[in-house]
């Protein structure tokens, strides 16, 4: 069987850069392999460098690159190139990235990415890649909730413009993405945007096994039982409610019982759950199994092969908006001291 | 596919996938110990959940309403609607009577 086709998002608020780094991605040669869903041809002057149109609405680039509109349906979109890639009418992209409008919520098309039937077979969702204006980032995140979703569901955050920053601007702005979000990486672009290997380098997604390893910091203790689970908010929160906080659990985590928790405060809660990422030390296996999800989507859980440096210890970053992260805290703790009773008997014995 | 009824099959929910590679117990143990975890805080609002054949998953009500399920999302779903009421696993009071509660071995 075939790798699936890593499909990447691109995502900002309007007039955050999204089109200036698409323009890259259009003619880099480093983007050869790839093919590009936008919004319109217009907007990223793609006429002008335009060697061959394909049937429908795809074009081939000087650069190798094939770009696409999408004027209906998204999955009907994907399927089609699919079917042409196979057919050889078009080259054979080994990867994917999608454009999607300033206003939109990124999740519809994780959601579309990982469960149309035929799409999930042949794709695997890569990175969401989301532009923020470093000169209007802190205006546009208190008026537009869209863009705060955008930079919560984010794996890597694109800073443009910092040239026309203040550094002190930039700096404050850095803090206040990292307080919304922790698992994300920052890049900036100021003129030049930042290489392929960062923007879509493997990582611990459904892809495949990738080993980013989740920030290191330093451990701290407390009394808190079997189950001891330590809360570390990692900035203060936005005043929009959003924060990013790391959960940490001495023991072992039973698999069964910690699916069932999640599944459950995602039912409750998903709305206000916008992220979950972590490695998780489950009993039973000694690999990390690697845990992600935008709001009510998980993707499959995969394992790495070893752990990243370090400890070995479950490690889960939240992002949420108007929850108390104290409460998810206890609620994991309570979970897992009341129905794992094997969990227990295995760490004892083990 | 379903033999019977030709139902296609969905995609499998996260909570089935690998969470333990080395596993030490078949698919189906894994499948009943998950729906005892489930019961133990189903039982919380008089209801009851049965695997059926390791295939669907049948939530079943004091009064005798029955629903044939094929996921943990649906189960909660249904739950809400049978019970009129969430599950909330951020409620102090469910975390209380699930200390009390044990899951059957």
């Amino acid at each position: 069987m075939t790798a699936p086709i890593a499909v990447h998002l691109l995502t900002g608020f309007l007039g955050s850069g999204k089109t200036t780094l698409l323009n890259h991605m259009l003619k880099s040669p480093e983007y050869a392999d790839c093919a590009v869903l936008v919004n319109e041809f217009g907007e990223v002057g793609v006429d002008h460098h335009l060697i061959e149109a394909l049937q429908g609405d795809v074009v081939l680039l000087p650069s190798g690159c094939i770009c696409c509109t999408v004027r209906g349906d998204l999955a009907d979109v994907i399927r089609d190139l699919h079917e042409r890639r196979d057919a050889g009418t078009v080259p054979r992209f080994q990867r994917m990235v999608i454009e999607t409008t300033g206003l939109a919520d990124p999740t519809p098309v994780l959601s579309t990415l990982m469960h149309e039937r035929v799409i999930r077979h042949h794709f695997c969702v890569g990175t969401v890649i989301t532009t923020v204006d470093a000169v209007n980032a802190a205006a546009t995140l208190e008026r537009f909730p869209e863009a705060l979703k955008q930079i919560a569901v984010a794996d890597r955050i694109v800073i443009t413009k910092t040239d026309l920053a203040e550094p002190e601007e930039v700096r404050a702005l850095r803090a206040s993405l990292a307080g919304i979000n922790a698992v994300a990486w920052l890049l900036e672009s100021a003129g030049q945007p930042p290489a392929v290997a960062l923007l879509m380098g493997e990582e611990s997604n459904e892809c495949g096994e990738g080993g980013e390893a989740l920030p290191q910091r330093a451990p701290e203790r407390g009394p808190l039982g079997a189950h001891r689970s330590l809360l570390r908010p990692e900035t203060r929160a936005h005043a929009s409610g959003v924060t990013s906080f790391t959960l940490d659990l001495d023991a072992q985590v039973d698999w069964t019982v910690f699916g069932v928790w999640l599944s459950l405060l995602l039912h409750t809660h998903g709305k206000r759950v916008l992220r979950v990422k972590g490695l998780l030390d489950v009993a039973g296996t000694d690999r990390p199994v690697v845990v992600h999800g935008v709001q009510h989507l998980i993707h499959p859980p995969s394992h790495l092969a070893v752990w990243p440096a370090g400890e070995r210890r479950s490690r889960l970053v939240f992002i949420t908006q108007d929850l108390e992260p104290d409460l998810i805290r206890r609620s994991l703790a309570a979970f897992l001291a009341a129905l794992a009773p094997r969990t227990a008997q295995e760490t004892v014995s083990a | 596919m379903c033999g019977l009824c030709g139902a296609l099959g969905g995609p499998a929910h996260w909570t089935e996938s690998a969470g333990r590679l080395d596993a030490t117990q078949t698919r189906r143990a894994e499948r009943l110990y998950q729906v005892r975890v489930c019961n133990a805080l189903l039982n919380t609002q008089r209801l009851r959940l049965d695997d059926w054949q390791g295939s669907a998953l049948v939530l079943s009500s004091a009064t005798g309403k029955r629903e044939v399920l094929s996921s943990l999302p649906e189960v909660w779903a249904m739950a809400q609607a049978m019970a009129g009421t969430a599950i909330d696993p951020l409620d102090p009071a469910l975390w209380a009577r699930l200390a009390e509660s044990e899951v059957a071995p």
